[in-house]
């Protein structure tokens, strides 16, 4: 094409006036804005185009050009460490990690899988456990509970080391399933389970931080290559605004969601010395990947002392 | 965009089938106007394909079959015949009673097209309904599936409108019965006028007692499905699988000796492969909409659509009556869930801003999209009828359509008085 | 020949029909009988669910009984019915290889990404387009040498 505009098409499953959409909105502007209209971006929320693996699939080929949501792995294995249970505690600690030199090594490996990535942040927040039996208070009340764990390999296996009965159920079923009693109970980001109306269907609410997720943003490494050196530092520099913004608006959110939803359910907070109890029952979980290959445990290592830095 | 429409109209008047004609002009549409989108193709067929939820489809037409092959529903029939057989078009009372209670167990209106019409279909062909009245009514009495509660579609709503679940499934109940009630008087002014036929039942004690005995395993069965869903033993794709697995024990149960040799070895292998073949139809169609419904959002037809109907300015009852138009228009072209993805994001905001609550804007939304799905050329209860029954989409349309006045006046009804979606969910939530 | 392949592409849809609706039931008793579930279990479902849909498409594209909207063929004289037939199958079998040959390049670029739950290369489920549409392209082959060559008589009442 010999137009002199060039367009960068995005997506993701998120409505629009959730963070990863709201903060795609402020990339747009800005990187239109800077680059004096020579980059177009035409963003597309709410899942129009696919889910989150069908749109991964699409930047891989190059029909779509960038992405943020679950399909990460694809990029790169290594963003597993970011879901590992307990990998970190609270916001700060997940702030440091993301912008740490072993993220942005993280980052520039997934070249080889054909993605670039300008910067990585935090998904939506941190997991948390909500039932109609009991308050969790140690990982013993989790035993034998029917619980609804999403359909990914990091939630199975934490689910087995915590010995729940765990049962995968896509996210369309979940609602009806807790409602009728089919599990008993799920874990979710607070904004996820204040979105999709769990709160309605569930008694308890037990917060112990114990995971969260990478939000690296996905672009199409050959339609970047083309892209002139001044245009690709332009595009970074917003994409590192842009996912801060995210970051910022999640940290936010969260702190009004618990607050919302401490009025609708009943809630504990886990106490730090069971939270010890809790990651001990985890860490076969590191293990378990490490063992498969995703990393190393010097990769683990590497990444809890970024934290402490 | 024009391209993509007349072009799906010309491969249709062709004869192509459905599915590969919407296939054909989404290709055309790409290499036309995004030629560097063609990797798009395979990808939105697969993804048509790859759906949980729709396990449930081939499921309960299998269930369907397996209570017809053994013997269930003719049991099931002469039982709900007892009461109402004696008036004029009985069994087209019976179909639509049947998929009152039906929509209370299933979530879906395809599937109890599937189920239902498998067993009555034939039955009220067998007793001398014209064909063409027998596929219309259970379709235009399907429309009830997602409805009346529990219901998928509203549970997708929910999900992209961020309402409350438990509400609009309350909000859907008055609606859903209204549909029931106006269907079962259209059915007997239409029976009295063609003088279709009334059954012989003999209301005795003794004959009640028999016939109830005889239809008890019968009678389970709806139990079944029902039970495991409401006591949260089962989601509604696995109460698909019992229900199936359930009928397919009776026919073994209820056969002997050769009999039930020749129904394991050749009914029920039979059955699964008819089962599948018909699912395959409807599946093929969904995944080739995937295609068309992709360009819909590529091109942003549903923002520039609002952003019409916002410029208007009209007062809300207008306005939603309005938006209902535009509703049942694009439902007749797409189907119910990509239909909601579209839409909701597109009319919800304008409905809000003037003032109409999200539950009376969603039970609107599944309604007139329940219509959608009877109506050609995409509809996937038609599509599952034409598969059962053999005959055109067109014919079961036309079979249909007095019946869907019912739906018409309902939606009407909804959208001018708010009460008859919001009064319910009031009462039984804060 | 062509009677061999519907046959075999039968016993296909059987057995993943069959498998779809053991492992659901099979999930639910685990539930309730055993506290366990098979990891994996719904994304095998699934991927049953997709060849069963695949390659019964194509069956019924064998048998020319796929949904359409044929009032207005019927109004034709027979023999422009013939050619229109020919037309629509050609079409047919057109899209049917378009998807054949855009399923190649999404294969060899994402085939390998490891499902979610399974831990499998997405590729055993992919394949199921090329399959699919591959017997249906043959299909549609097939039914174009037939009207071409056969002398069969249209009933318009199909
Ligand atoms: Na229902
Ligand atoms: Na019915």
């Amino acid at each position: 094409k010999k137009d002199t505009t060039i367009v960068f098409k995005y997506a993701n499953s998120q409505p629009e006036q959730h963070p990863r959409s709201q903060s795609m909105q402020f990339f747009k502007q800005e990187l239109e804005k800077r680059s004096q209209g020579r980059i177009q971006v035409e963003n597309y929320f709410s899942a129009v185009l696919g889910t989150e693996f069908e749109v991964q699939d699409m930047v891989a080929t190059g029909a779509l050009q960038g992405t943020r949501g679950g399909g990460f792995i694809h990029a790169n294995k290594k963003y597993y460490i970011f879901t590992l249970p307990f990998i970190v505690n609270n916001w700060d600690e997940a702030l440091r990690l993301v912008h740490s030199d072993f993220t942005k090594e993280v980052n520039l490996e997934a070249r080889k899988n054909g993605y670039h990535i300008p910067a990585c942040g935090i998904s939506q927040g941190f997991r948390a456990h909500t039932n109609n039996r009991r308050p969790i208070q140690t990982p013993d009340d989790l035993k034998g509970l029917k619980m609804r764990v999403p359909q990914q390999e990091v939630y199975i296996v934490n689910a087995q080391a915590l010995g729940v009965n765990p049962q995968e159920l896509p996210y369309s079923e979940v609602y009806m399933a807790l409602k009728t009693g089919v599990v008993d109970g799920q874990d979710n980001a607070l904004s996820n389970i204040w979105d999709y109306k769990i709160y309605e269907v569930q008694k308890y609410l037990s917060l112990s931080n114990y995971g969260t997720g990478p939000d690296p943003f996905m672009v199409n490494l050959d339609w970047y290559n083309v892209l002139s050196p001044d245009l690709q530092k332009l595009f970074d520099e917003v994409a590192v605004e842009a996912m801060a913004y995210s970051d910022q608006l999640n940290q936010e959110n969260e702190a009004i969601y618990i607050q919302k939803l401490t009025e609708k359910l009943e809630t504990n907070t886990i106490t730090p010395e069971n939270l010890d109890k809790f990651r001990k029952a985890t860490e076969p979980v590191y293990q378990y990947f490490i063992e498969k290959g995703y990393f190393s445990k010097d990769d683990v290592n590497r990444a809890k002392t970024s934290i402490s830095d | 965009m024009t391209i993509l429409l007349l072009s799906l109209l010309l491969f249709l008047i062709l004869g192509i089938p459905i599915a590969y004609a919407l296939g054909l002009s989404s290709f055309g549409y790409f290499v036309i106007q995004h030629p560097e989108l063609l990797d798009i193709l395979p990808m939105r067929f697969f993804s048509g394909l790859n759906l949980y939820a729709l396990i449930a489809l081939p499921l309960f037409i299998l269930m369907g079959l397996l209570m017809n092959s053994s013997g269930i529903t003719a049991r099931l029939i002469d039982f709900s015949l007892l009461f109402v057989g004696r008036l004029r078009g009985g069994l087209g009372l019976v179909n639509v009673m049947a998929s009152m209670i039906f929509g209370g167990i299933s979530g879906s209106s395809a599937s109890d097209t599937a189920s239902i019409g498998a067993v009555l279909i034939p039955e009220m062909e067998k007793r001398g309904y014209p064909k063409r009245f027998a596929a219309g009514i259970t379709v235009a009495s399907s429309t009830m599936g997602m409805i009346i509660p529990p219901s998928i579609p509203m549970v997708l709503y929910a999900i992209i409108a961020e309402e409350s679940v438990g509400k609009l499934f309350l909000g859907g109940l008055i609606p859903g019965v209204m549909i029931g009630l106006f269907q079962l008087g259209i059915v007997l002014i239409i029976s009295i006028k063609n003088n279709y036929p009334t059954e012989e039942v003999s209301l005795t004690l003794q004959n009640v007692v028999r016939q109830g005995k005889r239809s008890s395993v019968a009678l389970v069965m709806p139990l079944f499905v029902v039970g495991t869903v409401v006591f949260g033993v089962a989601t509604a794709t696995e109460s698909a699988a019992m229900g199936a697995g359930y009928a397919l024990l009776v026919g073994i149960l209820l056969t002997t000796g050769v009999a039930r040799s020749n129904y394991l070895k050749k009914t029920l292998p039979q059955t699964l492969n008819s089962a599948i073949q018909t699912s395959a139809k409807i599946m093929i169609i969904i995944a080739m909409s995937k295609l068309y419904i992709w360009v819909l959002a590529l091109e942003r037809i549903p923002e520039a659509v609002t952003a019409f109907v916002v410029a208007m300015a009209l007062p809300p009852t207008v306005m939603l009556l309005f938006i209902v138009l535009i509703i049942l228009i694009a439902g007749t072209f797409i189907d119910v869930s990509p239909a909601i993805m579209l839409l909701t994001p597109v009319f919800l905001p304008a409905c809000v801003a003037v003032g109409i609550s999200p539950i009376q804007f969603g039970a609107i939304l599944i309604s007139a999209l329940a219509v959608g799905a009877v109506t050609p050329p995409v509809g996937t209860c038609i599509n599952v009828a034409s598969a059962i029954s053999g005959l055109g989409i067109g014919t079961i349309f036309k079979g249909a359509a007095p019946f869907l006045l019912a739906n018409v006046i309902t939606l009407i009804l909804i959208s001018i008085f708010p009460a008859l979606t919001l009064w319910i969910p009031s009462l039984f939530m804060n | 020949m062509e009677r061999r392949l519907k046959q075999l592409l039968e016993v296909l849809l059987i057995l993943c029909f069959s498998g779809i609706l053991a492992l659901v039931l099979l999930l639910v008793v685990l539930r309730y009988g055993f506290n366990t579930t098979l990891i994996g279990g719904n994304e095998f479902v699934v991927i049953l669910f997709v060849y069963a849909s695949a390659l019964g498409a194509a069956v019924v594209l064998g048998k020319n009984e796929h949904i359409s909207i044929t009032w207005f063929v019927n109004r034709l004289p027979l023999e422009y019915r013939k050619y229109a037939d020919i037309i629509n199958f050609a079409l047919v079998g057109f899209i049917n290889g378009v998807m054949l040959v855009y399923s190649i390049g999404w294969i060899a670029t994402t085939g390998d990404y490891v499902s979610a739950a399974l831990g499998i290369p997405q590729y055993f489920a992919q394949m199921a387009v090329p399959l699919g549409c591959g017997v249906a392209l043959l299909y549609s082959l097939n039914q174009i040498l037939l009207t071409l060559f056969s002398d069969k008589t249209y009933d318009p009442s199909l």
